[in-house]
């Protein structure tokens, strides 16, 4: 066995050029396939957190009518509830929301606005906005008839920091609810129907327009892994929810888990495409680096070696060029992906995913199974390639293989 | 005995009419101001809101609320056919459209067009009288159909009035002749110097549980009040 | 002649160079239908937003495109319709107000746009009647009514019969009107039939300045002349005319920003596959060194080898792309005929993308123009990478060639 490799190694590097430029060639391929699982599984961990973490939370609560008719009164009154589940080991953020919608405006424009009534301190755990702000400052901790607007929209009304705006609504006890508001900061968080649409305001404030005190419409939990939100619902549901209804971010949002698998799933298949093209490259070039040694290896038969053995060192040659390959592609591999994990690549305006826009910059996340997952199947591929010739070149008849086919 | 009985007829017209717009203006006069209490009971909320009420004539009516804190200073305009709502704390006026003088007043069982009367009994609708105390039950039951060009959203109304000329209840039917809904007057005392019912109340039909009343705490009659009070500015100090 | 021993050339390494030829006509396959499917998507897109947004032409208030005021109206609309149809008599028109305010019902208020629509002849056009579920799509003569989205009726708590008050920010006062409910329609996008209502387009004018008021008067064609006619029409005072594409320019921009990162994409596989190509072609140049050899030293040039060796690739590169147009114009066939049914991965959700609905089923559209660009690149890659290959072969010394193994 180690005969052979050795007699492999030094077939390789007695035609050095060609080996090389077979390897660096599949390097290439191995090394661009590295970098893509790179951005890809990235781009998924930015998805995960930006349309999960931060816009739905891990488990979700909600009055059990609520979600069903959307109506104002469907609240949580437990006013106790969401310090009882900040106090639960599994919990890293917790956030109290109370919507509504109004007119929104000054003397010039008003549009109908989405309001989301927050207590800051616990929003901005989940949800940094504060890091969004393109002006001004986010809410203050106390109810102070503040307001914080979308950026589209502080834009279509030509609002800025410093400026009063007016809210108008039907309040639940059938009053206008009113208020007039300082536009204390504009976010642009990303989140597009809140940037276009959107103003968050103190929760206390909002529950005066809407006539609905100590009332919320959801609480919205996270812990440490999106993926392990049923056993963090356990976990909620032993604070006493009452009968509340109780749901996983994926009971909640069947269409963005869904769409988180159909990214797993698209993003499967450009991978499998670009391991397909890179494949078909590698396949290319060992078909090729085995038929140009038809007559060299007509010679050895010639020579006394079995069938047996020309097709063991056609292989072994493969798998050590399959090696160095993997060796080549992991470096420059390595290199594009320091510099994606690093730099990031710049997709210019940012994507947009059910409805959240993305950092423009995903930056790459390299992962054991990912480049694992790379190079093992390269690897192979390299050495399969490998057989068909090896097997045609074993059969062949010595004389005819030196004349060259 | 053709001419008698014309001016018996036309007599009673008069009669009727009479008795209409002593229900339309039960609370109202020549100028009024009063201090009112609404109840509002849903299945939803109960409300509960004190205000101040002026009125001048029939083109000329202003409701402001008093009680409570949230909900001060917030006003109901009406001058001639145009009709406002004012948001004191935003400084907003919001104008009632004609199609909307039908609609739920600050989100009670009393429409915009109670509270302002804009349409009058006797001048918006074609009437019957259907009973007179004469006929046992001491009392006066009309039957009134709107006219075809009447700005009100009824099928049919139907007034009863007690022996005394105080109205009883008015009771309001769609166009289908379903009851919507029913207002009746209570508690009847002397306010203002005029035996009036003190109290309306107003009952959704598909609703018997829910309510709206309105309680007159005191009334003063023909007062003085300069039109300059029944205006946006006004409103806006 | 030359051209004859190259393609003799070719066929005699006849696997070599179908395996290569293959290896470019899989990617270009790939590709071919990456973008007929991607152009598919585009050309719907652009249907949805030209018919149901714009026009391909419209005539709108100068500042209306970026500030979206109430007030910024085209008046004496009925007249800008005629001047529209004078330029394009085989064309429709039609007048748009776009309201942005709050409708609220007895039970809720919910942030609305109302569409003022003339009803026939919007739906000549458009396919909103199509879209009704319940109820019925508004008549001629009914400017009470209006039409909601399934999931602005459910916040709204209204069925068909109700009523429901708009309620917008006048010129003075806060205006409203009152409409009843004649008819509920499902869009495909849960997103816009949560906020989405239409009108009767003189309902909505009583909430407008000026006469016979329009935020846009748009002019719909079968074929697309909307550069040479805008330029015919004169806009009122005040207005402006703009062609589809400086209306919608979100959406243009969106279908760049996706063709170039679809571009990108293609790029790498396009990397990949020439790597491929120039490995193959510099072994079988490498191989030949003997060969080519003798063929110096009975007389033929280098320049006239450099010339073979370039034609060899050449024929290769218009071989592989001539496979590769074929198979994938008939890989995309299918789906230009029937449409590729995206519902399964969205679980049956429509897509709505810078405000225009997706149909769930994309019917692939050929973009030759594209393909043909990327036809051409294929062949220039091939040519470029037999280069370094062709200047080796031309400077061999035919006794050194000649002693090669």
């Amino acid at each position: 066995m180690k005969f052979l490799v050795a007699v492999a190694w030094r077939n390789l590097w007695r035609q050095s050029r060609r080996s090389l430029l077979t390897a660096s060639a599949m390097g290439i391929a191995v090394a661009m396939c590295l970098a893509s699982v790179a951005l890809v599984d990235g781009m998924y961990g930015a998805f995960a957190d930006a349309l999960v973490t931060q816009s739905l939370g891990h488990v979700q609560l909600h009055n059990g009518e609520y979600p069903s008719t959307k109506q104002p009164w469907h609240t949580i009154d437990d006013e106790g509830l969401i310090e009882r589940i900040e106090a639960l080991p599994g919990v890293t953020g917790a956030t109290d929301r109370l919507y509504g919608q109004a007119l929104l405006g000054d003397e010039n424009d008003s549009t109908g606005a989405i309001l989301v009534g927050i207590t800051p301190r616990r929003e901005l755990a989940l949800s940094p906005l504060d890091e969004r702000l393109v002006e001004g400052r986010f809410l203050a901790d106390e109810a102070a008839q503040e307001v914080v607007l979308g950026k589209g929209m502080a834009e279509d009304l030509e609002l800025s920091v410093g400026d009063s705006v007016v809210i108008i609504t039907q309040a639940t006890d059938g009053s206008l609810g009113n208020e007039l508001l300082e536009i204390v900061g504009i976010v642009s968080s990303g989140r597009t129907a809140m940037d276009r649409g959107g103003a968050w305001m103190h929760v206390e404030d909002l529950q005066d327009v809407l006539a609905l005190y100590g009332q919320v419409h959801e609480i919205l939990v996270t812990g440490p892994d999106p993926d392990a939100s049923a056993s963090l619902l356990a976990e909620v549901e032993g604070a006493e929810t009452g009968d509340l209804l109780v749901r996983t971010w994926q009971e909640a949002s069947p269409q963005t888990a869904q769409m988180m698998g159909m990214q797993d799933a698209s993003m499967a298949i450009f991978i499998a495409i670009i391991f397909g093209v890179a494949s078909l490259g590698v396949l290319n070039t060992m078909l090729m680096a085995v038929f140009e040694r038809t007559r060299e290896l007509g010679l050895m038969k010639a020579l006394g070696m079995t069938p047996l053995r020309v097709v063991a060192l056609v292989l072994t040659e493969a798998a050590l060029l399959g090696l160095l390959s993997c060796v080549l592609g992991a470096i420059l591999g390595g290199l594009l992906d320091w510099y994606l994990v690093t730099e990031g690549l710049d997709f210019g305006d940012g994507l947009e995913q059910m409805g959240v826009t993305f950092d423009p910059i995903i930056k790459g996340e390299v992962t054991l199974k990912g480049v694992v997952g790379v190079l093992v199947p390269l690897f192979f591929i390299c050495v399969l390639a490998a057989v068909w010739p090896a097997i045609r070149a074993a059969r062949l008849r010595p004389v005819e293989s030196m004349r060259g086919l | 005995m053709m001419l008698i009985w014309l001016s018996v007829a036309s007599a009673d017209d008069a009669e009727i009419v009479r008795l209409l717009n002593l229900t339309d203006d039960i609370a109202r006069g020549e100028s009024s101001v009063a201090t009112l209490t609404m109840e509002v009971k849903t299945a939803r909320y109960e409300r509960s809101v004190t205000m101040k009420a002026w009125s001048k004539g029939t083109d000329r009516s202003l409701v402001v609320i008093e009680e409570p804190a949230k909900e001060k200073g917030v006003a109901t305009l009406k001058v001639g056919d145009d009709m406002w709502n004012y948001l004191p704390k935003v400084d907003r006026t919001m104008k009632v459209p004609a199609a909307m003088m039908g609609g739920s007043w600050m989100g009670s069982h009393v429409t915009n067009d109670d509270l302002v009367k804009g349409s009058r009994l006797s001048e918006d609708y074609t009437f019957t009288l259907v009973e007179q105390p004469q006929d046992g039950d001491a009392r006066y039951v009309i039957e009134l159909v709107p006219k075809p060009d009447a700005p009100v959203v009824w099928g049919k109304v139907q007034v009863v009035i007690s022996e005394a000329e105080i109205p009883v209840s008015t009771e309001f039917y769609d166009e289908g002749g379903d009851l919507v809904r029913s207002m009746l007057y209570q508690d009847v005392k002397t306010i203002g110097g005029r035996e009036m019912p003190s109290t309306f109340l107003v009952v959704p039909a598909d609703a018997p549980e829910e309510y709206t009343k309105i309680s007159y705490g005191d009334i003063q009659f023909d007062v003085d009040l300069p039109d300059s009070t029944f205006s946006l500015q006004a409103l806006k100090q | 002649m030359l051209l004859k021993l190259a393609a003799r050339n070719l066929i005699r390494h006849l696997r070599r160079t179908l395996i290569t030829a293959f290896a470019i006509a899989g990617g270009l396959s790939l590709m071919v239908v990456s973008i007929t499917v991607g152009n598919g998507v585009y050309v719907e897109m652009l249907h949805q937003g030209i018919t149901k947004q714009a026009g391909h032409v419209v005539v709108q208030h100068i500042g209306w495109q970026d500030d979206r005021e109430r007030n910024q109206v085209v008046e004496h609309a009925p007249d800008v319709e005629e001047a529209l149809l004078e330029v394009a008599p085989e064309g429709r028109v039609l007048s748009r107000t776009f309201l942005a305010g709050l409708l609220t019902s007895t039970t809720n208020a919910v942030g609305a746009s109302v569409s003022g629509v003339q009803p026939s002849a919007e739906v000549a056009v458009t396919d909103w009647n199509e879209k009704v579920t319940e109820g019925e799509w508004l008549a001629d003569d009914d400017d009470r009514g209006i039409v909601l989205g399934a999931g602005l009726a459910r916040s709204l708590g209204v069925e068909l019969g109700d009523k429901v008050v708009l309620m917008v920010q006048g010129d003075e006062d806060m205006e409203s009107r009152l409409f009843r409910v004649r008819g509920v329609m499902e869009t495909g996008s849960d997103d816009i039939d949560g906020f989405l209502a239409m009108a009767h387009i003189d309902a909505t004018r009583e909430l407008l300045p000026g006469t016979d008021p329009a935020h846009q008067v748009s002019l719909h064609l079968e074929r697309d002349r909307s550069v040479q006619l805008a330029g015919l029409v004169t806009a009122p005072a005040g207005a402006e005319v703009l062609t589809w594409k400086e209306a919608l320019p979100d959406l243009v921009a969106y279908i760049q920003l996706d063709r170039s990162s679809n571009d990108f994409f293609m790029f790498i596989i396009g990397v990949i596959v020439t790597i491929g190509v120039l490995n193959t072609v510099l072994m079988s140049v490498m191989e030949r060194f003997r060969e080519f050899g003798v063929m110096l030293a009975v007389g033929m040039t280098p320049a006239r080898l450099f010339g073979l060796v370039v034609l060899e690739g050449l024929l290769l590169g218009l071989v592989g792309t001539a496979l590769g147009l074929l198979g994938g114009a008939l890989l995309a066939y299918p789906l230009v005929l029937s449409g590729l049914d995206y519902s399964a991965m969205l679980g049956g959700e429509n897509v709505d993308i810078e405000g225009v609905t997706v149909s769930m089923i994309i019917y692939g559209v050929y973009d030759w123009p594209r393909v043909a660009q990327y036809a051409v690149a294929a062949i220039f890659l091939t040519l470029a990478s037999t280069l370094y290959p062709a200047i080796k072969a031309s400077r061999l010394l035919p006794v050194e060639a000649m002693r090669h193994v």
